[in-house]
């Protein structure tokens, strides 16, 4: 029997008409994930003890379970991920923000656009992660140079992405507001703005997640009195602890894991109009 | 002839209506420095309240010169009057519906009727609403203001933007081939609409289509153009009664009519 590809996802992929069949396979397919993890930790745990392997190098899931929970119980943790976050979300805001701005700018001033073009591609050809000394030593050990090294990992993807979707408004959408004696703020907001909003959630999806590897990095980098997961990280490796390691990569995958939920969700919500049949 | 006003137009500037395409050329300029005659030299006069339909074939410039009269793209040598004045921009008693319906996906039904209104900015939103629930059930659509565009089939696509041509009121409303991409049958019933909203409004209309039949049946004139360049070769009026309806077809005057436009046509 040929088993294609497609027959094979057919054949896994539950049943999904009507609500109480909805449901059903919500159910399942959480059910299935819990023994997924289970499953992992299983063999992860059979792996270590059979291969006897050194704590130091690959911890045993209860040993990063055990440390995780001492952290969160001393509070430490919580603070941490607090800090992270709020380095990550203020930098992506503020990434976001001017990266929308600039690319309304430069979609509707044309000899900005053409002055500012090279220095655009230029600049975003640099390897962000290589500027992050640079901001330590501008903005200092605070939460300021990890804030900056968000804000220019979020802003070029933001503002290209933004900018293609500016441009991608149809001629004859074009025509039907000039039709409608619109102005030009009325053209953006009432029809470019909605163009470009599916562009601007495909930068947010991708580079969110990157936004807090940013984030963390900057941490590693230097940090002075607050301390992020990053310097968790660092302090830990330090003391050859992998098991505190493990327990900081488990709540980072948890970040980006709600963050990237978080969008998806926004996304839904903001562009609910594009899940009509036929609304592109 | 007399503008048959209806009380719903009262907002019409007086005098409006009348189309005055006084020796229009357009020349296109192609990348390559090359030229195109979209139109060459042409003159007509349209009535106030007029049913006018224009046909001939892709390239004749019927379409740039429905541009040229909604103001969109200027002529480069002579001038489109509209009641009088030059046209030299979109005008808010233009109202013009496309080959494709182009509503805007992010908007409901109702949100895309009020969209003149709403840029315009003078009317209240108690007004806009009440035009657009009189609109949507001009154009059969009662009950659907708060569905999408895109769960609408193209002929109920098409009345929407119908409905949103009609929102300011136009003493002129211009078709580009509005229900060239719709099956026979919904394209009949649309007509017999079209036909309606006119009788009950009288604007003054231009209706550009590539379907003879359909010209002659709407219209109380059919102006024939030919290409290369584009030009009007003949001024067909069409003096079949009205209200038209399916016995219009069955007319001899129709099919000899329709026989003549297609023999101007071929030539």
């Amino acid at each position: 029997m040929d088993f294609s590809p497609q027959q094979f996802v057919l054949a896994v992929e539950p049943e999904r008409r009507g609500a109480v069949g909805h449901a059903a396979s919500v159910f399942n397919t959480m059910l299935i994930r819990l023994l997924q993890i289970a499953a992992g930790l299983a063999v992860w745990h059979g792996l270590v003890t059979w291969l006897e392997i050194d704590s130091r190098i690959v911890p045993a899931p209860w040993d990063v379970i055990r440390t995780l929970y001492a952290l969160i119980l001393n509070g430490q943790m919580q603070h941490a991920a607090f800090v992270t976050l709020e380095e990550t979300i203020i930098g992506f805001l503020i990434g976001s923000l001017l990266g929308i701005g600039l690319a309304v700018a430069l979609s509707e001033l044309l000899p900005l656009r053409q002055l500012l073009q090279p220095y655009v591609v230029a600049i975003q050809a640099v390897p962000k992660v290589a500027v992050a000394p640079l901001f330590l030593i501008w903005f200092g050990f605070g939460i300021e140079s990890k804030v900056a090294l968000v804000i220019s990992i979020m802003f070029f993807p933001v503002l290209v992405n933004t900018l293609t979707g500016l441009d991608s408004v149809s001629d004859e959408q074009l025509e039907l507001m000039r039709a409608l004696r619109a102005t030009r703020w009325q053209t953006l907001r009432r029809v470019k703005i909605y163009v470009a909003l599916p562009y601007l959630f495909a930068s947010f999806e991708v580079c969110l997640v990157l936004s807090l590897t940013a984030a963390v990095v900057a941490e590693m980098l230097g940090s002075g009195a607050t301390v992020g997961l990053g310097s968790l990280i660092n302090i830990y490796s330090a003391r050859m602890s992998s098991a505190g390691v493990f327990a900081v990569l488990v709540v980072l995958s948890l970040l980006g894991v709600v963050l990237h939920a978080a969008v998806l969700l926004a996304a839904r919500a903001c562009l609910a109009w594009q899940q009509v049949p036929g609304g592109k | 002839m007399t503008t048959v006003t209806a009380p719903a137009v009262a907002s019409r500037s007086p005098g409006g209506g009348d189309i005055d395409v006084s020796a229009v050329t357009k020349v296109f300029q192609s990348r390559d420095g090359g030229q195109t005659n979209a139109l060459a030299n042409t003159s007509f006069k349209i009535q106030p309240g007029a049913f006018v339909s224009l046909v001939g074939p892709s390239g004749c410039g019927k379409s740039t010169l429905l541009r040229m009269i909604a103001g969109l793209i200027p002529p480069t040598r002579g001038a489109v009057l509209l009641g009088g004045t030059v046209v030299s921009e979109p005008s808010p008693d233009i109202g013009i519906a496309f080959q494709r319906p182009v509503l805007l996906p992010w908007l409901t039904v109702r949100g895309n009727i009020a969209l003149p209104a709403e840029l315009d900015g003078r009317l209240s939103k108690a007004t806009i609403a009440a035009k657009v629930d009189a609109l949507l059930e001009m154009v059969r659509l009662p009950g659907s203001g708060e569905r999408m565009p895109g769960e609408l089939s193209g002929g109920m696509q098409q009345r929407v933007a119908i409905a949103r041509a009609l929102m300011s009121d136009p003493g002129v409303l211009l078709m580009d081939e509005p229900f060239g991409a719709l099956d026979a049958m919904t394209r009949e019933h649309l007509n017999d609409e079209l036909l309606e909203i006119w009788a009950r409004d009288r604007p003054t209309v231009v209706f550009v289509t590539h379907d003879i039949p359909e010209a002659v049946y709407l219209s109380d004139r059919v102006l024939v153009m030919a290409a290369h360049p584009g030009r009007v070769i003949a001024d067909i009026a069409v003096p079949l009664p009205r209200p038209r309806d399916a016995t219009t077809r069955l007319h001899p005057e129709f099919a000899r009519l329709g026989a003549e436009i297609r023999a101007l046509i071929a030539h």
